[in-house]
């Protein structure tokens, strides 16, 4: 390193190439798996989530081989986001490369919506919304009363966030007092029926109602990956929840699907997918 | 003193506290005495459970969500995964028809063992009108996979289907029922199993089936019809689910079963013996007594037995009645 520092600044920018990298692969991965399932998938909202599973899985969790009170855990309470989570799991070595192409058919464990199996990196099972944050506030004060120092991550969609079962969740992760919690809101501005502007017009504050209710709150562009990594970086003021407002953007990384409600639940075809994997790889 | 002791004294003071203000205490017994891993965690109904000693003596012991029936489940199975034992106390229809979707998913899919304690199943608080009477628990919680279903009976019913939770895997419900002074049905120790019926009254004509504190109406029920003749078989069912199938084969052969229940005639009680007897080579004829297919309106606890026909001697008309058909 030299004496002004900027050697950290190389690290932290190599690493951000990696994670960027990962993050592109992650893509790839999930709509070769979008494709072969040969059925719907949810691939707007799982493609949205991509930077935020990337830098948690590359550079934020700690690694396997803990013992239990000390390795961290990962909810996704949107569970209709799988297509990014069940890749980031591959990316990073938590399940074998081969399972994914179990994804959808019957008898894989990698369905629709995640179904609790720990051994493979599936703390909770999710589906039905708004549930995943409540579980984790549970796990995370499970960890404050057992001395664990595990931390907890939980990542609720914005169309999720009017569930208010997920208000009832943030509520007493402030009350707990539970700084070992960290929400991210994966605020890409739609939902099943359209905008959320136009369907429930709260998601430009999410920032305000979560400092309101007392969580240290950091507010972001949710697919730039640095900005990512300074915000899971950011160490947890004392006492309080930490949320993470990412904006992003739905069916991020590929033209024809960003912002587009059409692929909110949709069959990707050979020919939509070898454009996707263009346009991918193109980026590179 | 301790509350879950079996004894003379004890089942004076059970009757007089009711079940609610039993409970408090008997989770500090346990938690001191038998399982230091169960938590008493409620949504703003602490103090109707007397917990202010457990409060005062293990505040780690309890988790208070406030009014969230929904975080009560949620978070509490986020601590149930993580090896606490969770009791989730509160009013038993805000626990299982407000939060159902929550217990269908972290008890019934995930598995996790949360027990959960219902007050105000049937009428108890009809004065405060249905919104606070359990009146589709049983139908909400007996289809879940996997979930236990118990109505204890009386104050020391009561204590002992904790003691039982207290050390139990799988998830369960337990109903809570009755105002106080709760009738003594048990004067002396008996043997509780967790899905074992147990016969109060032995009887050859017909057999009346119930659970909870309405079993104090029941037996005066027998009483009565026993005066006319009619021998009655009183049957304790605290164990909705798993249903005790070998007791009620014991009673296929009998002129009438009987079920009552504080509960709406869709899904409880009675349809879960009906349910059994549907599939059965010889099967009874049945009077299911409930309170019917519509809300009952606000009334106090004794008029609403009244007007819903389950007092002791309505009962013992309806059935003369339909004997008599």
């Amino acid at each position: 390193m030299t004496p002004d520092g900027s050697g950290m600044d190389e690290k932290k920018n190599e690493r951000i190439a990696e994670l960027k990298e990962h993050a592109r692969h992650m893509r790839l991965t999930s709509l070769r798996m979008a494709n072969r399932c040969g059925g719907n998938a949810h691939l707007g909202g799982g493609l949205s989530l991509i930077e935020a599973l990337a830098v948690l899985y590359g550079a934020v969790m700690n690694g396997p081989g803990l013992p239990y009170g000390e390795k961290d855990k990962f909810i996704l309470s949107k569970g209709h986001g799988v297509l990014g989570f069940y890749a980031a799991l591959a990316e990073f070595g938590v399940i074998e490369e081969s399972l994914l192409d179990t994804f959808l058919q019957d008898g894989s464990d990698l369905i629709a919506h995640p179904v609790m199996k720990p051994e493979i990196g599936l703390e909770a099972s999710s589906g039905s919304l708004g549930q995943g944050i409540s579980m984790a506030a549970g796990l995370a004060l499970a960890a404050k009363k057992k001395g664990y120092t595990y931390q907890t991550y939980v990542l609720c969609g914005n169309g999720e966030a009017n569930e208010g079962s997920v208000w009832e969740a943030c509520m007493s992760a402030v009350n707990f007092r539970l700084d070992n919690f960290t929400l991210f809101l994966d605020n890409n501005h739609m939902q099943s029926d359209g905008d959320s502007e136009g369907v429930m017009n709260i998601s430009d504050r999410y920032t305000g109602i979560l400092k309101a209710l007392g969580f240290q709150v950091i507010e972001i562009d949710g697919n730039d990956i640095a900005q990512v990594y300074d915000a899971f970086m950011e160490p947890h003021e004392t006492g309080k929840p930490k949320a993470i407002v990412g904006n992003t953007v739905k069916g991020k990384g590929v033209s024809f699907m960003e912002n587009n409600n059409d692929w909110h639940h949709n069959r990707l075809t050979n020919e939509q997918l070898q454009a996707a994997l263009q346009e991918l790889e193109a980026a590179e | 003193m301790s509350m879950i002791e079996i004894s003379k004294k004890n089942i004076r003071v059970w009757s007089m506290l009711g079940m609610r203000r039993i409970i408090g205490p008997a989770v500090k017994d346990i938690v001191e005495q038998i399982n230091d891993k169960v938590l008493f965690a409620t949504a703003d109904t602490g103090r109707y459970y007397a917990y202010d000693d457990l409060l005062k003596t293990h505040p780690d012991h309890v988790v208070d969500v406030g009014i969230a029936e929904q975080n009560l489940i949620g978070a509490g199975a986020g601590l149930q995964s993580e090896g606490f034992n969770v009791f989730a106390i509160t009013y038993a229809t805000f626990l299982t028809a407000r939060a159902l979707d929550q217990i269908r998913v972290s008890l019934g899919y995930m598995g996790l063992g949360v027990k959960l304690l219902g007050e105000a199943g049937g009428m108890c608080d009809g004065n405060f009108s249905m919104t606070h009477m359990a009146l589709e628990d049983i139908a909400n919680t007996r289809a879940i996979p996997n979930m236990t279903v118990i109505c204890p009976a009386d104050g020391m019913e009561l204590v002992k289907t904790l003691v039982a939770l207290s050390t139990m895997e799988g998830p369960a419900y337990m109903r809570i029922t009755g105002r106080f002074p709760i009738p003594v049905i048990y004067k002396e120790d008996y043997d509780f199993r967790i899905g074992k019926a147990v016969t109060l009254r032995e009887g050859r004509d017909i057999a009346l089936i119930s659970n909870g504190t309405l079993l104090g109406e029941v037996l005066k029920t027998a009483s009565i019809l026993a005066e006319q003749g009619i021998d009655c078989k009183v049957i304790n069912l605290h164990t909705v689910k798993p249903l005790d199938e070998e007791a009620l084969r014991e009673i296929a052969g009998y002129r009438l079963v009987v079920t009552a229940e504080e509960h709406m005639l869709y899904g409880g009680l009675g349809s879960a013996v009906a349910e059994f007897y549907a599939q059965e080579k010889t099967r009874p004829r049945m009077l299911m007594l409930s309170v019917g297919t519509q809300y009952p309106n606000a009334a106090e606890y004794d008029d609403l037995l009244k007007n819903c026909g389950l007092t002791g001697e309505q009962m013992a008309v309806r059935i003369a009645e339909k004997l008599a058909e």
